[in-house]
């Protein structure tokens, strides 16, 4: 008697090839800008080293549908969460590991990445701001994202996003005026 | 239209379609306080812009590709020329700088900077619309960064002239010849709404406040549908990934134990201190189970009520104190004393009991003895009843009950008092065991009446006695007969040729058809022995038999003795009739003759008893 078994083969789009070398040639194309926006919204070179690479990472685990049109935004939102629920790569120890000394990774950040990381009045102001406001903030002006896209990063709707960049553009300018005078 | 920040947000941000961005235009042509916060916007929204840029190296972009396993180790780093971040508003921006070729281990520049040729003021790229806070004069661009970390309040007073723009960084750092601010502040005239004193100070109105209005009903529906009071109200913070309350952690087996414990000391210190509304009822500090319960202020009815003793005439021998006490309308004319719980009065210098604080149960009777509880309860506070002055008033018809004081420091002191009863009572028995102990010691040897013999003295064996039966416990030994006077032998036989140094080895018996038989096993102890040794074969009475021997040391035994025999018992007498010798006395069921003779290899003395 002839059995024929059909085998359902979870075959991962990061395994291919072609997928590996399209996401590390987006990651690096916007890796200065992912960055850019973690150390601004996290005011640590070295954790926003670290929440990058933890985007990156979870965007090699879970790769986006269309990484060619929504790449970008993926790796913002993925880094935006990272940053949000304080995921580090390496990961951090918990419990009583986390009494000793943990391995440092290799990649930290440059000596530009900690000057940019210095605080003045600009961020010191920025830093008042909540975190959904202060990334959507920071995703407008820094990164040039559309209402739409980051609505994608921080995964609310368009119209919330142009109410969270109003409500932070309001209570950024009157943090300012008041500590830059 | 009416003003609306979100409004104006999102037509800085040109995400309003082509009409409603048009009206917006035209609003803004008409109402200064729109012109004046979008001129904010814009320079809040420039402000974050010029936040420094950050170029990672390629090693570094190499190794976090690698590690996040997005590279293969031995793949190489993709080089990707980084793209101008240019806002869609910020469109008269010049092109960045041409970024140069990355090396290994270079780090570039970390800001991307404009180029240094400064636009005049009509060719910038902003409308510079409504009122602007007017700049200070040019800055020229600090050698370091601005660091404003360290400043305190000194700072925050200074005048805006003095506060440098925040553009900051590795820009200032790398490039400091290149222009940090938008340029062209100078240039402007002095917006309206700006006061210039006379000392040429220039002050600079408030920030425009934005107020809600009502919605208008006939405007077009918006991109997004947006209202004002999703912005002018406070927007509902987006915390959905917060992980919300967290409860308090339950304390650990340590902490609970130790609060548990806590929490009995300080229950157990106000209880101590006479805290009545704290009761504990179990545990540690609770007060002790006892036959009779508590009945605090109210008693039942049950019970017999409580008559208070008469109290004395008023002024007969009463101290000063009680004279107050009465004076002031006390009711009873009584002084309580400092304790309490001692429930002591002292009334016309007489110690009178006071209020029961405790009813016994109906039916409830005192069996202690009567020494013990009056004199548990004359430590107390209570009197004794052999007392006639502290008797209670035999006038009544009710017999007041005898208080039982429970209260926790009498108590206390009645544990006490019958711990202290219960020690005394163990130490005198412990007395009285060790002196008869003493009575029932056996005699020291110094006190026998005739001195051992050496060879006795020398073998340990020699001190006990031994009676017949194997079993008789040492303890008897004591109880052995003491010496009879040697001159109260009757019908005695002298055997032996007086040798020494034999000993004795066994006892043995034998019953035969005519006669007993008791021999006694001699074996030479000392290497000179010699003979037959001395031996007296006496009767102390017609029932008593004693046999002497001279230079013989004694064996440990006197073997086992048949069921059916003359004789009782056998024992060692301590003390010889005879000096010198060792005795063993036959104790006879009835009178016996007695033949005695030694017999040869071995040696051996036989008593036969017919």
């Amino acid at each position: 008697m002839l059995c024929t078994h059909t085998v359902m083969l979870n075959v991962a789009p990061h395994a291919s090839s072609s997928y590996a070398s399209e996401l590390s040639g987006l990651v690096r194309e916007h890796l200065d800008e992912l960055l850019t926006y973690a150390i601004h919204l996290t005011g640590d070179a070295d954790e926003a080293m670290e929440f990058v690479a933890a985007g990156v990472y979870h965007a090699r685990r879970y790769p986006p549908a269309r990484l060619q049109s929504d790449g970008r935004v993926a790796l913002y939102r993925a880094v935006t969460r990272a940053a949000r629920n304080g995921q580090h790569f390496p990961p951090r120890p918990h419990g009583p590991a986390r009494l000793f000394r943990r391995p440092r990774p290799s990649f930290v950040a440059d000596e530009a990445a900690r000057q940019a990381a210095r605080v003045n009045t600009v961020k010191r102001a920025l830093m008042t701001v909540p975190f959904e406001r202060r990334a959507a903030i920071l995703l407008r002006d820094l990164a040039a994202l559309s209402y739409r896209e980051i609505g994608t990063a921080l995964e609310c709707s368009p119209e919330a996003t142009a109410r969270l960049l109003a409500g932070a553009r309001r209570e950024f300018g009157t943090v300012y005026r008041e500590i830059a005078l | 239209m009416r003003c609306s920040l979100l409004t104006l947000s999102s037509y800085l941000d040109s995400e309003l379609e082509a009409r409603r961005r048009g009206e917006v235009e035209a609003h803004l042509v008409g109402c200064q306080r729109c012109r004046a916060g979008l001129g904010h916007l814009r320079e809040d929204a420039e402000r974050i812009t010029a936040l420094a840029l950050v170029r990672i190296s390629d090693e570094s972009a190499m190794r976090l590709l690698q590690e996040t396993g997005v590279l293969a180790p031995d793949e190489a780093t993709p080089v990707a020329a980084p793209q101008p971040i240019t806002p869609p508003w910020f469109d008269h921006a010049p092109a960045p700088a041409p970024a140069p070729a990355p090396g290994p281990g270079h780090i570039i520049p970390a800001v991307v900077i404009p180029p240094a040729s400064s636009p005049a003021p009509g060719e910038q790229g902003f409308d510079l619309l409504g009122t602007r806070t007017p700049e200070p004069p040019a800055v020229p661009p600090a050698p370091e960064m601005e660091d404003d970390t360290d400043r305190g309040p000194e700072w925050a007073a200074a005048p805006a002239a003095e506060v440098p723009e925040a553009r900051e960084g590795p820009a200032a750092i790398e490039t400091p010849q290149l222009p940090l601010e938008h340029p062209e502040p100078a240039a402007l005239e002095p917006p309206p709404g700006t006061h210039q004193s006379a000392a040429g100070e220039t002050t600079v109105p408030n920030s425009p406040s934005w107020s809600p209005a009502p919605p208008e009903l006939d405007e077009p529906p918006p991109l997004y549908p947006l209202t004002d009071e999703d912005v002018l109200a406070e927007p509902a913070p987006l915390e959905r990934f917060s992980g919300g309350p967290v409860p308090a952690r339950r304390p650990g087996l340590v902490g609970r134990i130790r609060e548990q414990i806590a929490v009995r000391r300080a229950l157990t210190r106000r209880h101590a201190d006479g805290e009545e509304s704290i009761e504990i009822v179990s545990g540690a500090g609770a007060p002790a189970r006892r036959g009779w319960a508590r009945v605090d202020a109210e008693p039942s009815p049950s019970m017999p009520p409580h008559v208070p003793p008469a109290p004395a005439p008023a002024g007969a021998g009463m101290p000063p104190a009680a004279h107050g006490a009465l004076a002031t309308g006390d009711e009873a004319g009584i002084s309580w004393t400092a304790d309490e719980d001692d429930a002591e009065i002292e009334m016309a210098g007489e110690r009178v009991p006071g209020p029961a604080l405790f009813q016994p149960m109906p039916g409830y009777e005192d069996m202690r003895p009567s020494g013990l509880r009056d004199s548990l309860n004359a430590g107390i506070g209570e009197p004794a009843r052999a007392e006639p002055a502290l008797a209670p008033d035999t006038s009544t018809s009710a017999t007041p009950p005898r208080p039982l004081v429970e209260s926790s420091p009498s108590e206390l002191r009645d544990g006490r008092k019958l711990l202290a009863l219960f020690g005394a009572a163990v130490l005198v028995m412990f007395v009285v065991g060790l002196k008869s102990g003493q009575s029932t010691a056996p005699a020291p040897a110094a006190e026998s009446t005739a001195p051992a013999a050496p060879a006795r003295a020398a073998h340990p064996s020699a001190a006990p006695s031994h009676g017949a039966s194997a079993n008789r416990p040492p303890s008897l030994a004591p109880t052995a007969p003491a010496a009879p006077p040697a001159s109260a032998l009757t019908a005695t036989q002298n055997l032996g040729s007086g040798g020494h140094g034999f000993q004795l080895r066994d006892l043995r018996y034998g019953v035969h058809p005519g006669d007993f038989r008791v021999v006694f096993d001699l074996a030479p102890a000392a290497p000179d022995a010699a003979g037959t040794p001395t031996v007296t074969v006496g009767q102390l009475d017609p029932t008593t038999l004693v046999v002497a021997f001279a230079g013989v040391i004694a064996s440990g035994g006197t073997g086992q003795l048949p069921t059916s025999n003359p004789v009782a018992s056998v024992s060692l007498l301590p003390s010889s009739p005879i000096p010198g010798t060792t005795a063993y006395q036959f104790k006879l069921a009835r009178p016996v003759q007695v033949k005695a003779y030694y017999t040869d290899s071995p040696l051996r003395l036989v008593l036969d008893l017919a």
